[in-house]
């Protein structure tokens, strides 16, 4: 490790342990706690990665989770940042986005034709001829982009959970610790959020050479330690802040969704680059990278530097780097008058020649272009642009740049506050704060390291005051004073060499100029124009210097200029975090196991898990549903029910309350009767439907159908507030299950088992009973939605499996089968009895489905009443009829939804079809225009293949018209 | 007429591996512990003169919403809102059959509810932790025999924190119907947590 250098107070690497790596093939060695860039870095690896659109060699840039160019990929995982990810032994990355090899990228030839791709040539030279698109997509997808998902890769679930306090602090630096504790004193629950491994910020690095300022971070943290409400996460990023407070944070492990009263975002700034010719070599950095490369990770960034600067941090810089036994070649000073501080004269102490009014006009790119040789220096016009005489040429192998600061403020920016330009600082700061987020410290563009602290704890008094926990006067915000941090307009135009705004998209200053010339003169059309800030960083480094020269190029200032919006997520979150363990709620009946043991196949309806049909040895599907079907038809199935709605209507209004919530009547029925319920919406479609039974007086059982049935109820509990009314209303769905036995053997596998009379005076067809069937519970009603004669058999669930059990031993004689979804489904169809939601749509009211018997249009009012007496005096526009399909014809049969026909127009569709039924014959329900609906016209289908199919109208129900096997008497 | 038998909505899920011995419930329970209650009987008490009616069988109704109350012979009684109990013995005894006989059969007033919800404790210094994982429910702010309703997992659930072993514990109460899901989740986290399934004999 030839660049490494010793050991050192503060260092995040531990020299205990040595780590081996590969990268690009080639085995490397760090320490635990380098990242992947400092690592090669300190090995004499300085390019990293390629560009995205020209495939330019690219090194480290901030050292700050922002160098989207040297992104790597494992076998498993893709778009990994090497200045973020930790070396670790068996690590073997490569760099994405490369043809060929890092090296010898062959791609890297599309640097060539740069000035033959300006921005926007995408949008203008790809769409015609419109057959060629998919040619160009698929080709520029290949050369330009980023990493490559490995579908075969498999990540382990990473977990969620949720995190709660009263304080959420963003940013362990000064202004953030000193804003925690604060509120910590004043007893809050605090969590404070730090992106990196360790605390302290910029005193990590930006003070590190000030031994103060190196004992304040020390008892900021011992502070910090002693507090126990004061909890500290690290290497955690806060990636976006959401509506009522809450915060998604991300870790190695998992994505927390944190609610907080009140957030604290201190979350320092993004150094921001100055634009000059070749301002993307590897070499040229920010000098933050260059710090946190010599304090962090105790590696020398150059040999000799040149040092661009605009404010008094450079000359600190130029000092560090001297200190780390880099050769400062000179200190060059956009300002006109340069530094006036200590640090000016420490550097020019030091031999370093300061250029003051001058810029980089040009990093000069070795022969293989991967690397820096030298800079060439211009000075500046008294417009602070560069003249073209005077240039002097530096040899050097890094230049550093430190030219100023944009706030961190996305997550400020989310939380609804706006930020205004300061020209005292010459960056954004807060308009103002809410009562509950809050900025401090260089976010808000207080830099001196004493206001920041002082910052943080205005910041964190003021939470505490709006949690109710402290009552003092709450300190102003300390004010800038002294030059601006950031120079206001750091970006030298080079008409000869590519100088980049923004490194992700490889966007440069001619396409800004391009996009203004075609008239994108507003911040948020050329963003989508040349796409600046789009790019994985979001334009952390990139939209303020789009900001100056749309302002410049307009001629108007920043605040007139305004910004983009900034949305979650503020940092990249992986596709693994956000799907984490996945929560997918599944119904399970209580006779499950009973259905796996009889060789069920099962499939989801809805929430729920139930039996399709049940396998029988070779048999196939249709087999086995036909087979289940006669079986009913002619002897005894039984089939679980349980995932039915099942719901009590109990008290002195329940009655009352069920003719507004139905299309019925229901204040005449019976003890001891059902009757069939339809339930429509406020505009008359058909909702729901059910069974009313009636248990007393003022008790009602109802059941919902098995997919409607929780919202329903959810209605029902809405629409009796709203009608006032008492009544109680009760959910049983899953509490209770429901079993029905059906054909003609029915009552004399009951007989056996159950304490009711079952005789046909005793038990009618649609009587309700309560007693017990296997020595459980239960509540009978007599119904026949498959056409037989039928018991559903109510009982709690904790019984099911018993009762199942008896009734199959019961029937065993008489050759009782379970059967399924589909066999039922076939009966009822063949039974003319319609299933709501499959041959009804979300615009079918009673009429079109043939029930506008069930609507008892004399009460004074019911839910949809309103509308149906508008439907009942309007034509029908479709109605839902049966249709015999041909026995044998070389046209395939229909499927459910295939389109009905006439005269070249779709005149309805199939909502229900069999293709093999009890009756020797395929049918199906069908909706058809009420021309076609009469008994006897011939339909036409058209099926899969595109081919026409004659069906003929037929009267429904397809079986027993006359009821006669539902009322069967013993 | 065969006796009847009830089952836990996890019968079969539990009998499809051996209980865990003593020693590993103990291991279990130093992190988090998951056992089935759901055989304790249930009682539902709905309507208008339902706080009245249990005030009758001297039974000491909580006077709050979400508040909870032990009962006497064993279990507790929880007002899960103005007009709504629920019952739950301490003990696999028929005692909640006599109160269901007690109750008026015209559902006039007073509606009797069928419970047969799935009942499972959650008990060890992991068991926050573990909700934290599925839950955006914060129950450190949650006192003792508060009931709380929440969704675990994305199940609809009732929740009375308790001091258990010891420890803060959850006794949960669900649809039965999400039992089987909600247990393979809950044990699946318990188990990356150093906990797992264990015998309600462990609970001793």
């Amino acid at each position: 490790m030839p660049n490494r250098l010793p050991e050192r107070d503060g260092e995040w690497i531990d020299r205990s342990q040595s780590v081996r790596f590969r990268f690009e093939g080639k085995t490397h060695e760090g320490f635990a706690g380098d990242v992947l860039s400092s690592a090669l870095w300190a090995n004499g690896v300085r390019l990293l990665g390629r560009s995205f659109k020209y495939h330019r060699p690219r090194g480290i840039y901030s050292l700050a989770g922002h160098d989207i160019s040297s992104m790597v990929e494992d076998a498993q995982r893709t778009n990994l940042r090497g200045d973020l990810l930790p070396i670790e032994p068996n690590l073997d990355v490569r760099a994405v986005n490369t043809a060929g090899s890092l090296e010898r990228d062959w791609l890297r030839i599309t640097d060539h034709f740069g000035r033959f791709m300006p921005v926007g040539f995408y949008y203008k030279a790809f769409h015609t001829p419109r057959r060629l698109f998919p040619l160009y997509e698929n080709r520029i997808r290949k050369i330009a982009g980023l990493g490559r998902v490995n579908p075969k890769g498999h990540l382990p679930p990473s977990a969620k959970d949720y995190a709660f306090c009263d304080f959420v602090v963003v940013g362990g630096g000064p202004a953030g610790l000193a804003g925690a504790i604060a509120a910590a004193e004043q007893g809050l629950k605090v969590l404070l959020v730090e992106e990196h491994p360790h605390l302290g910020g910029s005193l990590l690095w930006q003070h590190a050479r000030d031994e103060a300022a190196r004992e304040q971070l020390k008892d900021l943290l011992s502070r910090a330690d002693a507090l126990e409400n004061l909890t500290i996460r690290c290497g955690t990023q806060v990636a976006g802040w959401y509506a009522d407070h809450w915060l998604a944070l991300v870790d190695a492990e998992r994505l927390t969704k944190l609610r907080a009263m009140c957030t604290l975002v201190a979350t320092g700034c993004f150094e921001q680059p100055a634009v000059f010719g070749n301002n993307d070599l590897p070499g040229v950095m920010l000098s933050s990278a260059a710090r946190r490369l010599i304090y962090l990770y105790r590696v020398r960034p150059f040999e000799r530097a040149v040092v661009l600067t605009g404010n008094r941090e450079g000359y600190g810089v130029a000092l560090d780097l001297l200190q780390a036994g880099v050769h400062v070649v000179a200190v060059v000073d956009l300002r006109a008058n340069g530094e006036m501080s200590d640090l000016a004269e420490s550097v020019a102490a030091a031999g370093i020649e300061i250029f003051k009014h001058h810029a980089v006009y040009e990093a000069v790119a070795s022969r293989d272009k991967t690397s820096v040789v030298g800079a060439i220096l211009c000075p500046l016009n008294e417009q602070g642009g560069p003249e073209s005489i005077g240039r002097v040429k530096l040899s050097c192998d890094g230049i550093v740049m430190s030219v100023g600061w944009t706030p961190a403020s996305g997550i400020a920016y989310q939380a609804g506050l706006r930020f205004e330009y300061d020209e005292r600082v010459e960056q954004l700061i807060p308009e103002s704060e809410s009562d509950r987020v809050f900025v401090a410290g260089r976010a808000a563009g207080v830099f001196d390291l004493e206001s920041q602290m002082e910052d943080g704890r205005r910041a964190g008094l003021a939470a505490a005051a709006a949690c109710g926990r402290f009552e003092g006067d709450i300190p102003e915000r300390p004010v800038h004073t002294g030059p601006p941090p950031s120079h206001p307009y750091p970006i030298m135009p080079h008409p000869g060499k590519k100088n980049f705004v923004d490194l992700d998209e490889d966007l440069h200053l001619a396409d800004f100029k391009n996009a203004h010339q075609e008239g994108f003169d507003n911040i948020e059309l050329i963003k989508r124009f040349t796409t600046v800030g789009m790019g994985p960083t979001q334009g952390k480094l990139s939209n303020f210097n789009a900001i100056r020269i749309l302002s410049r190029l307009n001629g108007a200032t920043i605040n007139e200029t305004g910004s983009t919006v900034s949305r979650p997520f503020h940092q990249p979150v992986s596709m693994a975090k956000l799907s984490g363990r996945r929560f997918h709620p599944m119904r399970h009946t209580p006779l499950h196991a009973q259905h796996l043991a009889l060789s069920a196949n099962m499939i989801h309806a809805g929430s729920w898990l139930r039996p399709e049909y049940y396998k029988i040895d070779d048999s196939s599907r249709a087999d086995c549903i036909l087979s289940e079907a006669e079986n009913v038809r002619s002897g005894v199935g039984v089939i679980d029910l349980s995932t039915l709605g099942k719901l009590h209507f109990c008290g002195p209004d329940a009655a009352r309350f069920l003719e507004q919530i139905y299309t019925g009547t229901f204040s005449e029925q019976r003890v001891g009767r059902l009757r069939y319920a339809l339930g429509c919406d406020e505009q008359g479609i058909i909702i729901e439907d059910g069974v009313v039974a009636r248990l007393s007086e003022h008790h009602f059982y109802v059941t919902a159908t098995s997919s409607g049935a929780a919202g329903f109820y959810r209605d029902l509990q809405r629409w009796a507030l709203l009608f006032e009314m008492d009544v109680t209303l009760v959910n049983e769905t899953g509490h209770l299950a429901a079993i029905n036995l059906a054909g003609p053997k029915a009552r004399e596998v009951l007989r056996s088992l159950s304490d009711f009379a079952l005789d046909d005076d005793a038990f009618p067809y649609l009587a309700v009973r309560q007693g017990h069937v296997a020595g459980a519970e239960a509540l009978l009603m007599r119904i026949g939605f498959v056409g037989e004669l039928g018991y559903e058999i109510h009982i709690p669930a904790g019984t099911a499996t018993h009762v199942w059990q008896k009734l199959l031993e019961a029937g065993r004689e008489l050759e009782i089968r379970p059967f399924g979804v589909e066999a039922q489904r076939l009966l009822r169809l063949e039974k003319g009895h319609l299933i709501v939601g499959q041959d009804t749509d979300a615009l079918t009211h009673p009429y079109e489905a043939d029930l506008g018997w069930a609507i008892k249009a004399k009460k004074p009012f019911f839910i949809g009443s309103r509308s149906l007496q508008i439907l009942a005096a309007r034509p029908l526009a479709r109605q839902l009829v049966g249709l015999a399909l041909p026995q044998s014809s070389k046209v395939p049969l229909p499927e459910e939804c295939h389109l009905i026909i006439e005269d070249g127009e779709i005149a309805g569709r199939i909502t229900s079809v069999a293709h093999r039924t009890t009756l020797g014959q395929p049918i199906a329900m069908a909706f058809v225009t009420p021309e076609m609906a009469s008994p006897g016209r011939e339909v036409t289908i058209r099926v899969a293949g595109g081919k026409l199919l004659v069906a003929t109208v037929v009267p429904m129900p397809f079986y027993d018209p006359e009821n006669s096997r539902q009322k069967v008497a013993d | 007429m065969p006796e009847t038998i009830r089952q836990s909505p996890l019968h079969d899920r539990l009998n499809s591996e051996p209980l865990p011995a003593a020693d590993l419930s103990a291991a279990r329970l130093g992190a988090v512990g998951i056992c089935d209650v759901s055989l304790l009987p249930k009682l539902g008490v709905k309507g208008t003169g339902a706080a009245g009616w249990l005030a009758e069988q001297w039974l000491k109704v909580p006077e709050e919403v979400y508040a909870s109350a032990p009962l006497e012979a064993g279990g507790l009684i929880v007002r899960l809102g103005a007009d709504e109990f629920l019952i739950e013995a301490g003990s696999l005894d028929e005692s909640l059959a006599a109160l269901r006989e007690r109750m008026p059969g015209d559902a006039l007033h007073v509606a009797p509810v069928a419970r047969e919800d799935a009942g499972l404790l959650l008990v060890g210094p992991r068991a926050t932790e573990m909700l934290l994982q599925t839950c955006g429910y914060e129950f450190a702010k949650s006192p003792d025999q508060r009931f709380v309703y929440t969704r675990i997992a994305g199940v609809s659930c009732g929740v009375l924190p308790q001091q258990i072993l010891g420890n803060r514990g959850y006794r949960i109460w669900f649809d039965p119907s999400y039992a089987l899901y909600l247990w393979e989740t809950l044990v699946e986290i318990a188990t990356e947590l150093g906990g797992g399934m264990v015998d309600a004999a462990g609970m001793q």
